[in-house]
């Protein structure tokens, strides 16, 4: 072979390399969950004060910047779209790996979401190459080929017939806060190369539902066993936070009942039963189906929500309030409004939501 | 071990490095490598059955050497025994030709045996139960071992051609293995001629980088015209003709004609990849398709498709059937009658029908294989016994052969009978192809006319991707048809030459039907 031919054959594979990376990556892109999942990395070392890890609920019924601007202390919505329990574990391991937080708030409402592949994909992808990836891999693999695990084209291919989301995470499509200008407070390199959330995983839409409760939070009290899996994984989960001496605080996030949730899929009756688990061994769970936090947050049903499982972003207000005050007298908190290595950021992402608020309510689109 | 597997696309370039390598330190054992790549890709792949491949093998080349034996202790003989009169040398060499037909008789007995029994037995239970109304039942571990029907003919072919002394035996053992299990064409061909493919396994073969380059070229077009436009359409045909009652005849029509092109991705395709990976090598396969759909009759069409198949049945079978004693007894008293063109029609239909027969049975053991095969054999025979009169026919209809308009018409007009035979070959049973033709000719024809040509899996982004991959076939085999698409893809410029190739590569990996959890199912005639 001359050395031109030589050449010629490296370049070849050289640009192919670099093709199929590009590839790869943008097969592998999930819009939000991408964008929410890069963000906890892009997150300083050691800044977060309060980590919540969860499905999307976690990501739309609190507003981190908002805390930071009324209570001082640093949080991240790691909230990904219908996450499973069994998920969470090495989600909060992911995300501790970079993060000390004081308190650690888990998503028990993902007790109802059954366990997949696909969901189990979701994170495992998007997870930096780590013995926390690997031990995920192992456990949750089911028959995914060992190769599909490094090169990602294998598992994600097929979606070419999906590609909306790719440019959704590329271009902000579909988010408000492109739409309202809220994303100008920070630069393209922040966003694209830094990979900074500007909302600290808050995410909403200008869409409110009036809501008609099929039963009130009292009169569904009956518990339905969780899948065995779930179970495990709660049980787990409390071992590892036990053992690692982790300060975890299991969240009912604010939703609401349709007949759907409450008929079909039993939704409230197998958080009943996880809350009843978790509570049995010592561990707390914050309940906004509570009459006490019910009250004290009084979400209006007729405003406050986006969907029945979603606030929007009025809710979101309210239930930030809420649970940053609780958060704050309980786990003393520290405020870093008036320090440097903090305010400046966060300062950002405090603008970005305050434009998206005013945004949405003026904005509002009502179901 | 699966063609379209990242492990064989590793195996491959393993085998390439080592294959190199080994040719600057020890040429002249360069083909070892090879034999020990074609058993570690025949043991990975159907392992069980490696027994029948050793035994044709061994079989074969037993036989060869012994009608080769034969051959020298005649020859010896004739030449110790100085005065030995003429008739006395016709009869022992007549002796010494019974003795060699003996021995290729045991060898192509023990062979063609073994592939009968194994393929069909079945066909034979089922089809004695059906005439007799017994209940039978199948035999279970009667599974048809990986490539047999390709390697026992190219076996069989090699101990023909020793026995008519076109070649002298290979008396290496395993070099004769490596002929008969040569990986890259074990499973579904072609069918190599010992002369041909021999001399280029046993070579040593340095790097040439423009043999390589061409090589993988073509390699990454059959993998496009197998991921891409043969295992896509699969879902759609299955579909369908899993189900041929629930669908109108236009759809089946619409599924047939799919299914032709589905066919002849997967099999060119594979055949591209054999042919590419063994280039790499420089050593050059046999041609087994040459844009068989462009073909103007049936005859041509069986030039174009699946070359080696139609060779070798036409110079180890028919040929031999004509040159019989019965055949030629035959045409020679019909000869004495002074009927000279009967005798000339009624031997090559004789000849051809049997012929297409084990061609039908060769492609599988059950009677929709057949009738495919006497489908075919009946338009060649009529080809053959009328084509004077079609000639006069068209004289008279003042139709100018040259005429664009004309070439078209017999393009379509095969197209079209080749079509008609794919239902035979496609459907489940001879039942579910007598139901398509039923639906596809009664008013069912437009019942619930285009049921199933949008489900879950076959959106509007599938249907455009199968428009867009089938343009691009199509345009490769035109170009295939001037002059050979791999050759003009090296004469344009280096710049679109890589456009064109990413785009078959990207092609490949984002719309190639592969993956966790994907049941691809191998190639179409690896079943045969």
């Amino acid at each position: 072979m001359t050395k031109k031919n030589a050449i010629k054959l490296t370049s070849f594979v050289v640009i192919f390399v670099l093709l199929f990376g590009l590839c790869s990556m943008a097969f592998k892109t999930n819009s939000d969950n991408t964008r929410i999942f890069k963000g906890i990395y892009a997150e300083k070392e050691n800044s977060l004060d309060v980590l919540f890890v969860g499905a999307s609920c976690m990501k739309t019924n609190f507003i981190s910047p908002i805390a930071y601007r009324d209570y001082g202390f640093t949080s991240y919505t790691f909230g990904l779209d219908g996450i499973c329990f069994e998920m969470l574990q090495p989600m909060m391991i992911e995300a501790m790996s970079t993060q000390s937080p004081k308190v650690v708030l888990l998503d028990l409402r993902t007790v109802s979401i059954d366990f997949t592949n696909q969901k189990a994909r979701t994170v495992i992808d998007h997870m930096k190459w780590s013995d926390n990836k690997r031990v995920t891999i192992e456990k949750f693999r089911g028959e995914d080929s060992d190769i599909s695990f490094y090169l990602t084209m294998d598992k994600y291919h097929s979606r070419w017939q999906d590609l909306g989301s790719v440019f959704a995470y590329y271009f902000f499509l579909y988010d408000e806060t492109r739409k309202c200008g809220a994303l100008e407070e920070f630069s393209a390199k922040e966003l694209f190369v830094d990979n900074k959330h500007p909302l600290k995983g808050f995410y909403t839409s200008a869409v409110t539902t009036e809501i008609e409760m099929y039963k009130s939070f009292s009169e569904v009290t009956e518990e339905v066993k969780v899948s065995d899996s779930t179970e495990k994984a709660i049980n787990e989960m409390m071992d590892y936070a036990e053992k690692n001496n982790i300060n975890i605080v299991f969240l009912i996030s604010p939703m609401a009942y349709s007949e759907n949730i409450v008929e079909n899929e039993k939704t409230p009756q197998k958080i009943n039963y996880a809350k009843k688990l978790v509570e049995s061994r010592g561990f707390k769970c914050i309940d906004f189906r509570s009459e006490e936090i019910s009250e004290e947050v009084s979400l209006d049903y007729s405003k406050d929500f986006g969907d029945y499982r979603h606030l929007n972003i009025n809710g979101a207000l309210k239930a930030t309030d809420y649970l940053s005050s609780y958060l704050v007298k309980e786990y003393n908190l520290p405020d870093h409004r008036n320090d440097a290595a903090y305010n400046g950021e966060w300062q950002k992402s405090v603008n970005c939501a305050e434009t998206l608020i005013d945004y949405c309510n003026k904005n509002m689109i009502y179901k | 071990m699966l063609f379209t597997s990242l492990n064989f696309i590793v195996f491959i370039l393993c085998l390439f490095l080592v294959y190199f390598v080994l040719h600057k330190f020890c040429p002249k054992m360069q083909w070892t490598v090879l034999l020990v790549a074609s058993y570690v890709f025949y043991l990975s792949s159907s392992p069980k059955y490696v027994i029948f491949l050793l035994l044709s093998t061994l079989t074969t080349w037993g036989t060869s050497l012994l009608i080769s034996r034969e051959n020298t202790v005649v020859d010896k003989k004739i030449k110790q025994a100085a005065d030995i009169s003429r008739d006395e040398k016709k009869k022992l060499r007549k002796e010494s030709d019974s003795k060699k037909k003996l021995w290729l008789s045991m060898g192509l007995v023990i062979n063609i045996g073994v592939l009968v029994f194994l393929k069909y037995t079945n066909f034979l239970i089922s089809t004695v139960g059906g005439i007799f109304s017994l209940e039978t039942s199948r035999i279970e571990w009667l599974i048809l071992p990986l490539g047999i029907s390709f390697y026992t003919f190219q076996a069989v072919g090699y101990c023909v051609d020793v026995y008519r002394g076109i070649t002298e035996p290979e008396k290496n053992l395993f070099k004769y293995a490596l002929y008969v299990s040569f990986f890259p064409q074990i499973s579904q061909g072609p069918i190599g001629k010992y002369t041909d493919l021999a001399p280029q396994l046993y070579t040593p073969h340095a790097f040439d980088y423009d043999a390589f380059v061409k090589g993988a070229e073509r390699v990454i077009l059959g993998y496009f015209k197998k991921m891409v436009v043969a295992d896509n359409l699969a879902v759609f045909i299955g579909n369908i003709y899993s189900e041929p009652a629930e669908h109108s005849g236009f759809m089946l029509v619409f599924a047939t004609l799919m299914y032709a092109f589905q066919l002849y991705a997967d099999f060119s395709g594979y055949m591209d990849i054999a042919l590419g990976i063994s280039n790499c090598m420089g050593i050059k396969l046999a041609e087994n398709f040459k844009t068989p759909y462009f073909s103007s009759s049936i005859a041509e069409f069986w030039r174009r498709w699946h070359i080696s198949l139609g060779t070798w049945f036409k110079e180890y079978l028919y040929y031999p059937v004509l040159r019989s004693r019965l055949i030629s007894d035959l045409g020679k008293k019909l000869s004495k009658k002074g009927k000279k063109k009967l005798s000339r029609s009624l031997t090559t239909v004789i000849g051809l029908l049997v012929t297409w027969l084990l061609i039908g049975f060769w492609h599988g053991s059950e009677w929709r294989f057949v009738f495919y095969g006497l489908y075919h054999g009946t338009f060649v025979i009529l080809a053959s016994v009328l084509g004077d009169f079609y000639a006069k026919m068209r004289a008279r209809a003042r139709i100018k052969e040259e005429s664009v308009l004309w070439k078209l018409f017999t393009i379509f007009r095969t197209f079209f009978i080749v079509c008609v035979g794919y239902v035979l070959f496609r459907a489940n049973s001879i039942h579910d192809a007598v139901l398509i033709f039923k639906r596809i000719c009664s008013s069912a024809f437009f019942a619930d006319i285009f049921k199933g040509l949008f489900t879950e899996e076959t959106g509007i982004m599938y249907w455009l991707l199968i428009a867009a991959s089938l343009v691009v076939c199509f345009i490769v085999d035109l170009i295939d048809e001037k002059k050979g698409f791999i050759t003009w893809l090296n004469e344009i410029k280096l710049p679109l030459r890589w456009i064109i190739l990413y785009v078959l590569l990207f092609g490949i990996i984002i719309f190639g039907v592969y993956g966790s959890g994907v049941d691809v199912g191998g190639f179409l005639y690896e079943q045969f």
